[in-house]
């Protein structure tokens, strides 16, 4: 995608460690890296799909572009603006250019406030339109956007379903028009009547507002139907990156390979031992141990990320030899 | 820290409230010159500053200072009453973990019969009703009316063990009472709240009985939001055993507070609050580590810090 | 199908909840069968009542809900007949049940040895002495392909991950050799490989041990993996059920139709996906004969009177107009 003007977002180098927690069975001293070294560009009105599996990292990621968790280094770009060393006040007109939208609604609003508050804090916060009257018009034009009417404003969050809720998500992340609409696993606790009608709506509102959005899964069913182009990421890392079609028919990475063979469950041949805990490393292919195809040059080395033809971002040693 | 503050927090207080240590010992109408001598043996002539770092140094070699009232040091008045009150602290407070733990449990069983329903309401009476009041119903009924016990004075330990216990009956009741009854609501809701959750499940699905269950299971965790309020009871028996001393004539700490505070005695006051205050702190801390000691997430958060 | 011996009949179930002040039936006179060794799928959304009807059988209804009629045959005894105490010797032994969040239904404050060894105590009494105890413990532990099972029996719930807290509930439930395992979503709040992993763990155990499942869950491919039979479970009633490969890929209920079309996928990228507006009735809402009809694109009049069930060999269906039964791609 050749585009003259800066890409929406662009992550350079960004790397993000925690103190290793002590769950697992092998503690190690080290820290975790959480998100290692991850470089990847976004582009206006694009659907990203974030795919892997919890504790890849790709929660993480989400949160750091939103601003809720700082970075240890790295760049990030919005609209080629360098926002990381921006602080809260400068920060401030780009805050409402990404909003973010979560798994479980029920703990993201308010319990206290009714649907009609809890879609006027974001306007108010933002100071968008001139006095509550104008917004609570506003809030009225736009609701039916989501599929909802009315009757709802009154109503607190428990009385709502899990649709419901999400859907008042939402609108709230989107009054404040976005560039930026990240979705972190928003469809995975709902049932698959609800969640198609939410995907539904996602798909509408996209064609609608043109919206650009970051879209998290571990289903990848989901995020096919959904993305444009998909980065798959284990433990941290980047493994391979590509337009969504390409990605289904010529998938490079072993990893990305089982996560395809997964997705159709008992369908393809997967290594039956777990998915380790452990450490990421820059001394080695994060999924060396796992890989049936691993070499020595795969335990010592941390592969580069390649760029093929068509934008075909991927991470493996095996690639670079040509096998 | 917590101490420092307290005793930072005592003392300009002091500086506010009105009253005169010194007035207070000579009268209204004392002498002039005698009242000079007598604010300048105190070191009342400084200061209030000057007089807050004297007492801390004093304080950093050990000592409390001399009491204005008593003229005495404040350790020695401290020290003859402290064992007293110490002795109604802890009788308190084992009435507390006697009574309200098995009181807790059989009303989780029991919520929803009528002697369930009773008891509850009586709990909910027991926080409302103050103690020196609940103090002179218990001395009206047991010792005036039936004369079981005696309603006044106080019998030292070395004199005369029974009667120490049984003047200790009535006051431990009064100081522990409303305390009872909010361990007894917290420890029922807690155990109701986790009967309900999955692992209880998970043991009826292994087929264990209900009192297995309850005693093995539920009961350690319920304990969890129990153990973090009795730091609070603590302070609830503590504060509650001024009133109730008093109120019973018992010579311990919360009486030489009154005296103290009433003769605007601030050295006194100031090694009593720190007192309480160690004993307070102490407190919180035997809590945290009992409940990192039960609760094995909490230890391995401790670890990682 | 290898034997066809009844293990459990399941008899015009009903289980009430209470919802706003009164009770409502939450599973509606429910019957099937299970022979030994089966493995039976059970589908159905939040709200369907796959749960209650988990629960029902193993006898873990929560104590505000109330099975208000019909009959369970284990081995031909009515459990329905049985006192509390009487049950408490099929359930763990006999009848167990896994759950879907391991995180909370192990107990946070004790040791996976401990919450192991009472498993063994209550029901494996002829293993005597502790080290012969540890080693049954230690090789159950193995056999669900733990690492270092030793240790992991010094371990509190906390300190394992989603996926071995999962190995370590059916290591657990597997003791005492049970011969009806009630598995309620087990993978659901898994990761897709570790998913993958429980699922085919699952599997081995049960033609291992000539175990009878019923796994419920609300994902098709899980069932459609692991299940030779498949029952559609919606707002309390199954509304169609039979072999699944018949179910879910010539499905003739509207509802399970349409459960399948909504399914997002890349052939499909970007297209609207197929499903009815609204959602499950709530309790107070539910009008027997024939729940589904509110959402029904093929409702009639004949719907809100009376409903019929129609049989195509082992499959059958709860509809008045069934669908044809055409193939569905997925």
């Amino acid at each position: 995608m050749m585009t003259t003007q800066p890409p929406l977002i662009r992550l350079q180098d960004v790397l993000k460690t925690y103190a290793a927690p002590k769950t697992s069975l092998f503690d190690s001293p080290q820290r975790f890296i959480a998100v290692n070294h991850l470089d990847f560009e976004m582009q206006k009105g694009e659907v990203l799909g974030l795919i892997g599996e919890s504790g890849c990292g790709k929660t993480t990621t989400a949160r750091i572009i939103a601003r809720l968790l700082k970075p240890d280094s790295g760049k990030i770009f919005l609209n080629g603006t360098d926002i990381l060393p921006l602080d809260d006040y400068d920060f401030r007109p780009f805050r409402r250019q990404i909003q973010m939208i979560f798994q479980d609604p029920q703990q993201v609003l308010n319990p206290s406030l009714t649907i009609e508050q809890i879609l006027m804090e974001p306007l108010i916060g933002f100071h968008i339109l001139r006095n509550d009257k104008e917004r609570r018009e506003f809030i009225r034009l736009e609701l039916p956007d989501v599929g909802l009417d009315n009757t709802y404003l009154p109503r607190y969050p428990h009385q709502l379903s899990g649709g419901q809720r999400q859907r008042v998500a939402i609108l709230s992340a989107l009054l404040v028009k976005p560039a930026l609409l990240i979705a972190d696993e928003v469809v995975s606790a709902l049932d698959l009547s609800i969640q198609a009608q939410i995907l539904n709506l996602l798909q509408t509102l996209r064609e609608k507002h043109q919206l650009s959005m970051l879209f998290i899964s571990h289903d990848l069913h989901v995020v096919s139907w959904l993305a444009d182009r998909i980065l798959v990421m284990y433990r941290g890392s980047l493994v391979e990156e590509a337009t969504t079609e390409e990605l289904l028919r010529n998938p490079i990475h072993p990893y990305t390979q089982s996560l395809l063979a997964a997705a159709d469950l008992f369908e393809g041949n997967l290594p039956t031992e777990g998915i380790g805990w452990g450490v990421a490393s820059d001394l080695c292919c994060p999924y060396a141990e796992l890989c049936p195809q691993s070499t020595e040059l795969c335990r010592s080395q941390r592969p580069p990320v390649q760029v093929l033809a068509n934008g075909h971002r991927v991470a493996c040693h095996c690639r670079q030899k040509g096998v | 820290m917590t101490l420092f503050l307290v005793s930072l927090l005592i003392f300009f207080v002091f500086q506010i409230i009105p009253g005169d240590p010194v007035l207070s010992r000579l009268g209204q109408e004392a002498d002039p010159a005698l009242e000079a001598l007598l604010r300048e043996e105190l070191g009342l002539d400084q200061p209030p500053m000057r007089r807050y770092i004297n007492w801390v140094v004093a304080l950093s070699r050990g000592d409390l200072g001399t009491s204005i009232r008593f003229r005495m040091p404040v350790q020695e008045l401290i020290g003859q009453r402290l064992p007293n009150t110490l002795a109604l602290a802890i009788w308190s407070f084992m009435l507390i973990l006697v009574i309200s733990i098995p009181l807790g449990i059989w009303l989780a069983k029991h919520s929803r019969g009528p002697a369930g329903l009773l008891i509850n309401g009586m709990t909910q009476l027991g926080i409302a009703i103050p103690s020196f009041w609940m103090a002179i119903l218990l001395m009206l009924v047991f010792g005036v009316k039936l004369g079981w016990l005696p309603i006044h004075g106080y019998v030292p330990w070395r004199e005369n063990p029974l009667g120490f216990i049984r003047s200790m009956i009535l006051p431990g009741l009064a100081v522990s009472f409303s305390s009872i009854a909010i361990v007894v609501r917290y420890l029922r809701a807690s155990l109701l709240d986790q009967m309900l959750q999955d692992y209880v499940r998970t043991a009826r699905n292994k087929g264990l009985t209900e009192n297995v269950i309850l005693y093995r299971h539920v009961l350690r965790n319920a304990f969890l939001p129990v153990l973090t309020i009795l730091g609070v009871i603590l302070v609830n028996i503590l504060t509650g055993s001024i009133v109730i001393e008093s109120t019973f004539s018992i010579p311990g700490l919360g009486q030489l507070l009154q005296t103290a505070i009433r003769n605007r005695d601030l050295p006194l006051v100031q090694g009593i609050t720190l007192y309480v205050s160690v004993v307070v702190t102490f407190g919180f801390l035997f809590v945290d580590l009992l409940s990192a000691k039960i609760d094995p997430r909490i230890r391995d958060k401790e670890e990682e810090s | 199908m290898q034997q066809n011996k009844e293990l459990c009949r399941v008899e015009h179930i009903s289980v009430s909840v209470p919802y706003v002040g009164k009770y409502y039936p939450a599973v509606h006179d429910l019957s099937f069968r299970m022979n030994v060794g089966d493995s039976v799928g059970l589908i159905g959304e939040s709200g369907s009542g796959k749960s209650l009807t988990a629960q029902a059988i193993a006898g873990l209804l929560p104590e505000q809900v109330q099975r208000s009629s019909g009959h369970i045959y284990f081995d031909g005894i009515d459990l329905t007949q049985l006192t509390e105490e009487e049950l408490r010797a099929y359930r763990g032994f006999d009848i167990t049940m896994v759950f879907q969040d391991s995180a909370t239904s192990l107990n946070p404050l004790l040791t996976i040895g401990y919450q192991m060894r009472e498993v063994l105590l209550l029901h494996c009494r002829e293993i005597q002495g502790k080290a012969a105890q540890e080693q049954h413990l230690i090789a159950s532990l193995e056999e669900v392909g733990l690492d270092r099972p030793r240790e992991v029996l010094q371990k509190y719930p906390h300190q394992l991950s989603g996926g071995q807290r999962q190995r370590v509930m059916l290591a657990m439930v597997m003791l005492p050799k049970p011969r009806l395992l009630l598995a309620d979503e087990p993978t659901t709040a898994l990761d897709l490989t570790t998913q993958q992993q429980i699922l085919t763990l699952i599997r081995n155990l049960q033609q291992k041990h000539e175990l009878t499942l019923l796994m419920i869950s609300h994902n098709i491919q899980v069932v459609r993996s692991l299940c030779e039979r498949t029952m559609v479970l919606y707002a309390g009633q199954i509304v169609e059920s039979g072999p699944t490969n018949e179910v879910l890929t010539h499905p003739m209920h509207p509802y399970t139709l349409a459960l399948l079309d909504s399914k997002p996928s890349f052939q499909r990228k970007g297209q609207t996906l197929e499903m009815v507006e609204g959602m499950v009735p709530p309790l107070d809402q539910r009008q027997v004969p024939c729940n589904f009809a509110p959402r029904c694109p093929f409702r009639t009049e004949v719907c809100d009177r009376e409903i019929h069930e129609f049989h195509r060999g082992e499959h059958s269906v709860l509809c008045n107009y069934p669908r044809s039964g055409k193939a569905v791609s997925v």
